[in-house]
């Protein structure tokens, strides 16, 4: 208890707020990698659904969705 | 109207006759003769959003943020914002291609996906048409020949009605022109 006390009395302002930038930047992004997932397989589903000439491409455009979203975490953890 | 005998669409995709495309419960000898789908300019609703949410964050990346925070936070912003707008653009886009209206040689399918986890699939055959209505209305839908169309079902079967479709006349004449056929060769 004192440490966690100790912590926000001893850092100043500016550390606290790049704490509270990066938490919420880590969440944000993790909840973007959830909602990527649950579009990548309605897509699937949604193909299935109706199949057409373009069914590959809206796969693969649902999919990159899931590689921003780790370029994301990774630019939430590494960058800030 | 339309030559039904060829596979054609026009500018948008949102009125293709014989398109190369299936469904889920598409029969053996199920011919898919008409997709259509909302006319473009519905969808401009959201076009519109997307532009103004560059415009604002575009403001707030290059005015508002470097007065209080640092650059690498600002290449974050940039980050989720462009990956942000990339997904709602993407989602608007899904709903709007996957919400179709379907005729067949045998049925009449209305699929609408009203939001990414929720499908309603409706379907009659094209016997059980008993009445069919078109309704164009406002500036936009009389000048760029948008509106919706009714097909109505005998008994307590459900209704059918494609919203907001390009060519509303064209697609009642395919329809009763099947209906014509199944009547000549039951």
């Amino acid at each position: 208890m004192e440490q966690i006390i100790s912590f926000f009395t001893d850092t100043d302002s500016s550390q606290l707020l790049v704490l509270f930038v990066k938490a919420f930047a880590v969440l944000f992004s993790v909840l973007y990698l959830v909602y990527a997932v649950i579009i990548t397989r309605q897509s699937q589903e949604m193909n299935k659904t109706f199949s057409s000439p373009m069914g590959p491409f809206i796969f693969f455009m649902s999919f990159v969705q899931i590689v921003f979203a780790i370029i994301l975490i990774y630019v939430s953890i590494v960058l800030l | 109207m339309k030559d039904l005998a060829k596979a054609g669409h026009n500018l948008t995709y949102s009125f293709q006759t014989r398109p190369h495309v299936s469904f889920e419960t598409q029969l053996e000898d199920e011919e898919v003769i008409l997709v259509v789908r909302k006319h473009p300019l519905t969808q401009l609703q959201w076009v519109v959003n997307t532009l103004l949410l560059v415009v604002v964050g575009i403001f707030l990346g290059m005015a508002i943020l470097p007065l209080f925070l640092a650059s690498q936070y600002i290449t974050v912003f940039y980050f989720f914002f462009v990956f942000f707008t990339f997904s709602y653009v993407w989602l608007n886009f899904l709903l709007w291609y996957f919400t179709v209206g379907i005729i067949t040689n045998k049925r009449i399918i209305d699929l609408d996906f009203i939001n990414v986890l929720y499908k309603e699939f409706t379907a009659t055959t094209i016997e059980q048409v008993s009445d069919i209505t078109t309704s164009v209305g406002g500036f936009f839908g009389s000048f760029f020949n948008f509106g919706d169309v009714m097909v109505k079902t005998q008994g307590f079967q459900q209704n059918i009605e494609f919203l907001d479709v390009p060519q509303p006349a064209d697609i009642v004449e395919i329809i009763n022109l099947l209906m014509r056929d199944i009547q000549d060769n039951p």
